[in-house]
């Protein structure tokens, strides 16, 4: 069973003030480790809590006509929430948006770290999401972090200095962070990576280099 | 049973008339009491009147669109419509920036687990809730509310109350270990 992100990430997500990037990743982690799910459950709850206790804000007259006039040309859905099922690829519904048709091979894959690839799927402000991967082992060199990554373990595993990541772990890297993740000869491993993006240089240099500085930064 | 644990029993049975019957009474009951702390919500979030008023009228149609997928042992009705709200105005502020999917898709929603304690329901469970959190000491309390309505970061959350990020953290890990111990969680 994954171990559960840490809860003020789930309280962003259940607040909804997460930034996308990072939220995509909490939702893809909701949907492989129950634990988590059962949390974010709690804190729903918190927000209808809240919800119940704000002062109510009057409403004019021309929004309640419109809801009601809207009412017969709204259709109901008749479908129930669906189970949850996971495609072949096996990866996370929350990720199918920045997945190309054809699958995560169709992706610009570059060479990153040792024994690693990265493929950008997105930046929104500071942060930016991709995925990296090692199909044959690897290892990245003791680094720390300047400003905050997140790995969510899709497929296989890595371990470091403090844990073990299997399908469905989070790994949380920042500055208090100093480790090497390693993936084990002839073993794979598949990551959802966002960064907040302190450690970012701009351009094409800096972004063959970047996934192999930001792990260098800091890292004396 | 206490009063309002029976009020928000009411709008269980509301949501799942309207899902049977398509019923406009209990609609409208539901309307009168979410509507305006809808548009309190979306106000507190930041949206001007034209927007937290478009956007009530989204989030309460909404509610009648999905009213067949509510399930009572999930989710209480002010969970379920805090969500909602949450998700159509998170659509609203992506909405410029991309064509979004429809959050509220159900194949891309987390599988909701049910409510720990199954002997209650939802809407009993979550009158609970709302004693319990103004049980908690003040400090927590803001912090909770900060952190749900005023869409800030912990760190923009610790500037304006001039408090250390290491403080606004422990507050909230301390609000939300109190309400687990009311959830009836393990430690």
């Amino acid at each position: 069973m994954p171990r559960p992100i840490h809860d003020e990430y789930l309280l962003d997500y259940a607040a909804g003030s997460a930034p996308e990037a990072v939220s995509v990743l909490v939702a893809s982690h909701l949907e492989l480790c129950p634990a988590a799910r059962a949390t974010l459950a709690r804190l729903e709850a918190v927000g209808g809590a809240l919800l119940e206790q704000l002062p109510p804000a009057g409403l004019s007259p021309s929004t309640i006509e419109a809801v009601f006039a809207k009412l017969d040309s709204t259709p109901q859905d008749i479908r129930a929430a669906l189970p949850q099922t996971h495609d072949a690829s096996g990866l996370p519904k929350a990720l199918a948006p920045y997945i190309p048709e054809g699958g995560i091979e169709k992706l610009q894959w570059r060479k990153a770290s040792r024994g690693f690839e990265e493929a950008m799927l997105t930046r929104q402000g500071p942060h930016a999401m991709s995925l990296l991967r090692s199909t044959n082992g690897g290892r990245v060199p003791t680094h720390s972090h300047t400003g905050t990554e997140l790995l969510l373990v899709l497929d296989g595993s890595f371990h470091d200095e403090r844990a073990v990541y299997a399908r469905g772990d989070v790994s949380i890297g920042d500055g208090d962070v100093m480790h090497s993740p390693t993936v084990d000869r002839g073993q794979n491993c598949l990551c959802l990576a966002v960064d907040d993006g302190a450690a970012r240089l701009p351009g094409v240099t800096g972004r063959l280099l970047n996934p192999f500085l930001r792990w260098y930064a800091k890292a004396r | 049973m206490d009063g309002q644990e029976e009020a928000l029993d009411i709008y269980v049975r509301d949501l799942l008339a309207i899902a049977r019957n398509q019923d406009r009474a209990a609609f409208a009951r539901l309307f009168g009491h979410f509507g305006p702390r809808v548009k309190s919500y979306l106000l507190r979030l930041g949206a001007d009147q034209a927007q937290a008023e478009d956007l009530t009228q989204e989030v309460m149609l909404t509610v009648w669109r999905k009213a067949p997928s509510y399930d009572p042992k999930l989710a209480g009705p002010s969970t379920w419509i805090f969500a909602i709200a949450r998700n159509r105005r998170i659509d609203a502020l992506r909405r410029e920036k991309r064509a979004q999917l429809d959050s509220d898709d159900p194949a891309l929603q987390p599988e909701a687990d049910a409510l720990p304690d199954r002997t209650l329901d939802a809407g009993r469970w979550e009158a609970r809730l709302s004693q319990a959190l103004r049980e908690l000491p003040q400090e927590q309390a803001q912090m909770l509310k900060l952190a749900y309505y005023e869409d800030r970061s912990h760190g923009d959350i610790a500037q304006s109350l001039r408090l250390p990020l290491g403080t606004v953290k422990s507050r909230l890990r301390l609000a939300i270990g109190r309400l687990r111990t009311m959830f009836g969680d393990e430690k």
